[in-house]
């Protein structure tokens, strides 16, 4: 899998100039796990909703890995979450041929930013966006994870957040910006 | 005052030592009383404020430990342990495994051993324990401990506080101690005075005042009442004394001064006599007493006795000394005489008294009598004084032309 590949390729180039750092080497932070499903956690969703459709787009997710939600961690409600993959295209189809119209969750893998902001655009509201590919977090996703300093971190992009409609809790929020300041 | 014996106790030390005694009881149990009331305000109040601060950091940390951020958790730990009194915060995961531990040492000094016991007495170990959760799981456990200062602060104030409350109440106590035993001791002093007074000076018109307490009122108005008996019979007595000096001092015919009463008086004036102040001694003697006795009777005899008592009486200044020393001799001392002239006025003047005769039951009696005379500055004592107006006395019965004699030495030796 790839982000086996990643990891160990990591780890190599960092063994190899002798910068592992210890707390690196710890199981937490070998991948995004606890990220993804931390905001999944801190979303408000619907209360009839008995599953979460997390539709992963372009590609093999790297960050996080493929047994993230088997089981699902308790604190997301609903305890609930299954994988779908799709590609762009086809989330740019129009509505009426658009497979994607059950998700809940868009998870970018190596969309463009640009790209991820018209799948936004297409597509219908209250879908919460994360992005694997989007260091900026200007446009597209409203959330966006990324790596600094061997850690895995989060950007929330307000105006995308805020036009997704998507109830996000404001712990989240202060939790990236208190990130965001730390570097 | 009476003062009194060393193995009586006296009613103040008495009043000090039971209102001692009581107020020691009540400041005991006000100690256990406040005390307890004031340890349980303070561990309800502490344990509520470390559960609050508990919550509030679970609250403050849920993000940052769903998200993993351990350097979140430690950055919120830091202030929070620096903003409250805490002694050390600890973040325990669901798998028991600690996330993060802080705690202040500086918080720590040499009495820390003793205050934490007591704090361990009094504030429970699950006061600081809480769980941080999220969408209803468990995602860890966070077990906050209450720093030693609040508590130390909190024994200083109580300490000062009741060292204050302590030294009031003392003072007050004292102050009512002294009241009462002041309202007490004016009624026994009051008692006492009085019953002082009264046995110093026998000056039965003093009474007890009345104070403010019942039962020595009680006392006062006994007191008073046997006073009252006391003047009463006093009073009498008194009297009854009057009565009978009078009656030693005074002839009942005449009701003139006696013997007595005159040689007290002449001996006194003697003794007291100024140089430059002399008084007379006159000796009246009537001359034919035995023959109107023998003549008319002893009643006559008696009113002839009290008619010339009467009639000298009037004769002489307000302030001349009458007295009736025998059976028919009388007695006269005139103060202020300088001169044996002034005397002799006098004297003249007392014998013109028996010119008129005396009308007694359609009677005509007539009499008369002899006076001699003699002046304080002839005499050396009283014995001499009086020998000398006898003396002139018998000259002036002798005498034929003029019933009146004033003493002379010259004249006699």
């Amino acid at each position: 899998m790839s982000w086996w590949k990643s990891y160990f390729s990591q780890s190599i180039l960092l063994s190899s100039i002798g910068l592992i750092p210890f707390h690196y080497a710890q199981a937490n932070t070998v991948n995004a796990n606890h990220l993804v499903s931390g905001i999944l956690s801190y979303v408000t969703w619907p209360s009839h909703l008995n599953q979460i459709n997390f539709c992963v787009v372009d590609g093999t997710p790297n960050f996080i890995s493929a047994n993230i939600f088997s089981p699902t961690p308790q604190i997301i409600q609903p305890p609930n979450v299954k994988f779908f993959n799709y590609t762009a295209e086809q989330l740019l189809k129009p509505i009426a041929s658009n497979p994607a119209t059950h998700c809940q969750v868009f998870y970018f893998v190596q969309t463009s930013d640009t790209t991820q902001q018209q799948i936004i655009n297409r597509n219908p509201l209250r879908i919460l966006t994360i992005s694997e590919n989007n260091p900026e977090c200007s446009i597209g996703s409203s959330f966006c994870i990324y790596m600094s300093k061997k850690q895995y971190k989060f950007k929330v992009n307000l105006d995308s957040l805020k036009t997704s409609q998507v109830r996000v809790s404001s712990k989240v929020l202060l939790l990236s910006q208190q990130q965001e300041e730390q570097e | 005052m009476f003062t009194p014996i060393s193995s009586q106790t006296s009613l103040k030390s008495y009043l000090i030592k039971s209102q001692a005694y009581l107020s020691l009881l009540i400041f005991l149990v006000c100690v256990v009383g406040m005390t307890a009331i004031a340890a349980h305000t303070f561990k309800k109040y502490s344990e509520y404020n470390l559960q609050l601060i508990a919550k509030a950091l679970s609250e403050q940390l849920q993000a940052a430990v769903v998200f993993e951020d351990k350097r979140a958790v430690d950055e919120t730990l830091a202030l929070f342990i620096e903003k409250y009194p805490l002694e050390s915060i600890q973040v325990i995961d669901s798998n028991e495994q600690q996330i993060s531990y802080i705690n202040d040492a500086a918080k720590h000094n040499f009495y820390s051993p003793i205050f934490e016991t007591i704090q361990s007495w009094i504030i429970s170990d699950q006061a600081g324990n809480t769980n941080i959760t999220h969408n209803g799981q468990i995602i860890a456990k966070i077990k906050v401990i209450n720093s030693i200062f609040p508590l130390m602060t909190f024994l200083k104030q109580f300490l000062i506080l009741f060292s204050i409350s302590v030294v009031f109440a003392l003072m007050l106590i004292a102050f009512s101690t002294r009241l009462i035993y002041r309202k007490i001791s004016y009624s026994l002093d009051t008692l006492t005075e009085t019953t002082e007074s009264v046995t110093a000076h026998r000056d039965f018109d003093q009474r007890v005042p009345l104070g403010h307490i019942a039962e020595f009122n009680l006392i006062s108005q006994s007191f008073n009442a046997l006073l009252d008996e006391i003047q009463t019979w006093h009073t009498h007595l008194q009297q009854e004394n009057s009565h009978l000096e009078h009656r030693a001092l005074h002839d009942i015919l005449t009701q003139l001064p006696n013997r007595a009463y005159f040689n007290q008086k002449l001996t006194h004036l003697f003794e007291n006599r100024d140089s430059h102040e002399q008084f007379a001694l006159l000796y009246i003697d009537n001359n034919n007493f035995k023959e109107i006795n023998d003549t008319h009777g002893h009643l006559f005899g008696d009113a002839v006795l009290r008619e010339m008592a009467i009639r000298l009486k009037l004769a002489l200044r307000p302030d001349d000394f009458l007295a009736r020393i025998g059976g028919d001799e009388f007695a006269v001392l005139l103060f202020n005489i300088n001169k044996p002239i002034y005397a002799m006025t006098v004297a003249q003047n007392l014998l013109h008294v028996s010119d008129t005769p005396l009308q007694i039951e359609n009677r005509t009696i007539q009499f008369s009598f002899s006076i001699g005379i003699t002046l304080s500055s002839n005499a050396k004592s009283v014995e001499d004084l009086i020998h000398q107006a006898d003396q002139a006395m018998y000259q002036a019965k002798l005498s034929d032309v003029q019933k009146l004699s004033i003493y002379d030495h010259q004249s006699i030796y």
